[in-house]
């Protein structure tokens, strides 16, 4: 055998060697993208707030959560069995789990610029202070003239319209047409 | 390099090898690593955006919910546009996502009420028909001579040679019976029938059976309806479906809705119904 057929070879031997290893190689470590458990946790976090906010739209709870705030009634995920649907869907979702949360309302108001507005509870404002790594989701829910006012613990309807409450947060945007507002759910959670 | 150097000729493959070696598993590596990042980007904005459109399409829904989209298109129309520039004012802004919602007449489903024309002539009932909400027919017993007078509405594919045809026949003692191209039996006979043809049921004297498979098991859209030989009948019909109706007046059922969303992910328009779903 001549030396250039035994380095042919041998080059051959290597290359095989070398595929193999790669393969064995890649199979042997994790491949996902690296991340802290801080990153990881608030992508959690995120898909939950997400879905919670699309259950809710999708059963009409974030609507009635939106028709019932008012400044003495804030939204409260421990107010137990006697709070509304949206409330009961906070607590299973992010209170019994120790997580925190603050949730906003944002709407175009009287002066013709979006108002935000704090509606989650507030009595402890060193607890109520998101940290760097909160995760955020956000919908939008359409409110309109004659939708119906709820309130109380349970958020129950009460024959009165919205376009009719002078208390309601926020005001109508166009007198003219079936629209009353909308309402931008923005949902921190820590 | 002589030949008594071959051991270092050796060495220095052995370490090139190494080197590549070293080298290529990080560079795989990092190759399937850039490739899960950019999958999981992607479907953390799909996800985003098909939250987003299910927002919208709860938004219009709702809006033709309370406008009584149907019996006032224009107020409907008009609320839609004020909702395309609130929305983009609350949310789009922050966002950069730009919504436009404008309602589509001819897309829509109309409803068509009326006596079938029993002037003896085929006529067409709707055309294109992509989806037919409601089709119910009402039949009472023909004042023509008992066992002469039947009348048939076809189904059938404008995609294809496919056709579902049903079939109301008078009886040698003046009561009525349905006949279906499909399951070739008779059922509910009496004076008075009524015929759900979406639901594939006819019912008389309170009694429903089943006209075996409907037209929704064996024909697929877009759909033609007609009526052939309804001389001397008496009976009436409702039908709600998308398309158009060229020999009856209609009125707007469902209205269907243009959905334009421009945004820094996705741009497209779609139609969508603005059917109740809660």
């Amino acid at each position: 055998m001549t030396r250039g057929q035994a380095y042919t070879l041998e080059g051959v031997l290597a290359a095989i060697l070398i595929v193999t290893a790669m393969v064995y190689g890649i199979q042997a470590i994790d491949t996902r993208a690296w991340q802290d458990s801080t990153q990881q946790e608030t992508q959690q976090l995120a898909y939950r707030a997400s879905d919670l906010l699309t259950v809710a739209g999708e059963t009409g709870a974030l609507r009635n959560a939106t028709l019932c705030y008012r400044d003495g009634r804030r939204l409260n995920g421990n107010r137990g069995d006697s709070g509304s649907e949206f409330e009961s869907m906070l607590n299973t979702t992010f209170d019994s789990q120790a997580d925190q949360y603050n949730i906003e309302f944002r709407f175009w108001n009287e002066s013709d610029r979006t108002e935000t507005v704090l509606v989650s509870e507030t009595s402890d404002q060193a607890v109520n202070q998101p940290s760097d790594s909160a995760a955020v989701a956000s919908t939008t829910v359409t409110l309109t003239d004659q939708m119906h006012r709820r309130t109380g613990s349970g958020c129950n309807s009460i024959p009165v319209d919205i376009q009719n409450d002078t208390s309601f947060y926020a005001p109508d945007v166009n007198e003219s047409s079936a629209l009353y507002n909308i309402v931008e759910v923005r949902l921190l959670v820590w | 390099m002589v030949a008594d150097d071959r051991g270092q000729l050796l060495l220095l493959g052995g370490l090139a090898m190494a080197i590549v070696f070293l080298a290529a598993i990080p560079l795989s590596n990092s190759l399937v690593v850039t490739e899960s990042a950019a999958t999981s980007d992607t479907v953390r904005k799909i996800d985003q955006t098909a939250d987003r459109e299910a927002a919208v399409v709860r938004s219009i829904q709702t809006i033709a919910n309370r406008t009584d989209a149907a019996d006032n298109p224009d107020e409907f129309n008009r609320t839609l546009q004020n909702y395309s520039a609130h929305r983009l004012r609350v949310a789009g802004q922050q966002s950069g996502v730009f919504v436009n919602a404008t309602l589509n007449r001819s897309a829509s489903a109309r409803r068509s009420e009326s006596t079938i024309d029993d002037s003896g002539d085929d006529w067409t009932l709707s055309e294109h028909s992509g989806r037919i909400y409601e089709f119910d027919i009402t039949v009472r017993d023909s004042p023509f001579s008992p066992g002469l007078s039947e009348f048939t509405v076809t189904i059938a594919s404008e995609s294809s040679a496919e056709n579902w045809q049903l079939t109301v026949r008078e009886q040698p003692d003046d009561d009525v019976v349905v006949t279906t191209s499909e399951s070739g039996g008779t059922y509910c006979e009496g004076t008075t029938v009524q015929i759900d043809i979406r639901a594939g049921t006819c019912t008389e004297g309170g009694s429903t059976e089943t006209l075996g498979p409907t037209y929704r098991d064996t024909v697929t859209g877009p759909y033609t309806v007609t009526y052939d030989d309804t001389s001397g009948w008496d009976a009436d019909y409702t039908v709600v479906a998308t398309g158009e109706f060229p020999n009856t007046a209609s009125d707007l059922a469902i209205p269907y809705v243009d959905v334009t969303v421009e945004g820094p992910d996705a741009s497209y328009t779609r139609t969508i119904s603005t059917e109740e779903t809660e």
